[in-house]
């Protein structure tokens, strides 16, 4: 047996390695014979460590401490545990770990809900051009999606007024010169418009008086802006 | 008592407080803990002081913890590893106040002698108090083995008894000393080799 080998740093890996899987030294000694002087240096060293588990306190000492424990928690008021009434124990079942990313989970959806209603709010005076405007038009076509068949008419009407009233205040103000947006908001009227006398939600006066109007309007966007005719112009005859 | 009636314990104790719960947790940890925190502070008298500490904060602070019989171990060794540390740093605070007054005193006298004596008291005091194994029981004390552990540096020797004496898995120790796995392996090396050396010289 060759008892002289310097015992390199994978072997005593292998040997410590075996040792911590729980087996016994003398046994992972043997199965390094190669290496046995060497590795018996290290096993003396751990079987020295093992001595120490024999270290013990003093049992008085050991009373003593466990008496001293409760008259400080007795002196600083301290109740081991708070005993749980019946009523308070759903409660107090319900409070383990996933309270926390709950009421966080429920934050964050508040926070977001707050924003989102925040920009929803902005948005409802936002003009053709503006930065909100297309939340405004996103949030009037979810509404005429989530909105029953029968009572579409009132929301088209609404939203025609709505597009007529954007383009009042662009024409009432000088300092608009976005003519893209005011192109796109003609196209906009005469869509809905359209929608609105194809479905008959318009009666013969009103759509009338209405038509007139969005004559005018148009009239004055294109001679302010220079856009062109919109296809849609066609609706009118 | 095993594992799973300590895990049973503490659930008990937090559910209704009963302190017969606790005092089983307590005498199932009581000398693991008190031959850590001995082998670590090498001073009985402050070792049971720590120890006593180490209990009245598990049993202040049980309630409220969120455990297994896994981590719990983990935490109770936390609790005395943080004790440990803080009695260290005193003690080095104590005693860097001790040679700065003797200091000062010696350098207001003016007397060199007088300096050089105190420095070979205060040598002499720290080797007195260094001298391994005085706080065990004779039948265990290995003076080669203490010394040897006293030259580790803390992590080494606190990686070392919680590895071959208080038989922890690697997964217990790296939360204790908060390290990965593979850097507690990496430490445990590195310590039992240095420790061999030193040992063989």
């Amino acid at each position: 047996m060759n008892t002289g080998k310097n015992v390199n740093e994978k072997v005593l890996k292998k040997f410590l390695s075996l040792i911590d899987k729980g087996m016994d030294i003398d046994t992972c000694l043997s199965k390094f014979p190669g290496y046995y002087h060497n590795l018996k240096e290290y096993a003396e060293t751990i079987k020295s460590l093992d001595n120490l588990k024999n270290i013990s306190a003093d049992k008085d000492f050991e009373e003593k401490s466990l008496k001293d424990i409760y008259m400080r928690a007795r002196t600083e008021d301290i109740k081991g545990v708070k005993k749980i009434s019946p009523k308070n124990a759903f409660l107090t079942g319900l409070r383990p770990a996933y309270l926390k990313p709950l009421i966080a989970f429920f934050a964050v959806l508040v926070l977001i809900g707050f924003s989102f209603t925040g920009t929803l709010y902005a948005s409802g005076d936002s003009l053709p051009g503006d930065i909100l405007y297309p939340v405004k038009r996103t949030s009037e076509n979810i509404q005429v999606a989530f909105t029953p068949y029968k009572y579409e008419k009132n929301l088209y009407i609404k939203i025609l007024e709505e597009r007529l009233g954007e383009a009042d205040i662009i024409l009432s103000r000088d300092d608009f010169k976005d003519s893209d947006a005011a192109e796109n908001l003609i196209g906009d009227i005469d869509e809905t418009y359209m929608i609105c006398r194809e479905r008959k939600y318009l009666g013969a006066d009103e759509g009338e008086k209405l038509q007139n109007e969005i004559t005018a309007v148009k009239d004055r966007l294109r001679k302010r802006y220079g856009t062109h005719k919109h296809g849609t112009d066609s609706l009118n005859n | 008592m095993n594992y799973k009636e300590l895990e049973l314990c503490i659930k008990n104790f937090k559910k209704t407080g009963d302190n017969s719960h606790f005092e089983k947790i307590y005498r199932f940890f009581f000398k693991k803990i008190y031959r850590f925190v001995l082998l670590n502070i090498s001073d009985s008298q402050a070792a049971e002081s720590i120890t006593l500490d180490v209990f009245f904060n598990v049993y202040r602070h049980l309630a409220k913890a969120r455990l297994n019989s896994g981590s719990f171990r983990a935490w109770v060794y936390k609790i005395a590893r943080n004790l440990i540390i803080d009695y260290h740093r005193k003690e080095a605070k104590h005693k860097q106040d001790q040679s700065l007054e003797q200091y000062i005193e010696t350098r207001q006298s003016d007397d060199l002698n007088e300096l050089e004596s105190v420095d070979k008291s205060l040598i002499a005091s720290d080797f007195k108090e260094k001298s391994p194994g005085e706080y065990i029981d004779s039948e265990f004390r290995d003076p080669e083995l203490l010394a040897g552990l006293d030259k580790l540096d803390e992590l080494q020797k606190q990686v070392l008894i919680l590895r071959f004496v208080e038989d922890l898995d690697y997964k217990t120790i790296s939360r204790i000393i908060d390290k990965s796995e593979l850097a507690t392996r990496a430490i445990k090396f590195r310590a039992i080799s240095k420790l061999k050396e030193l040992m063989t010289k």
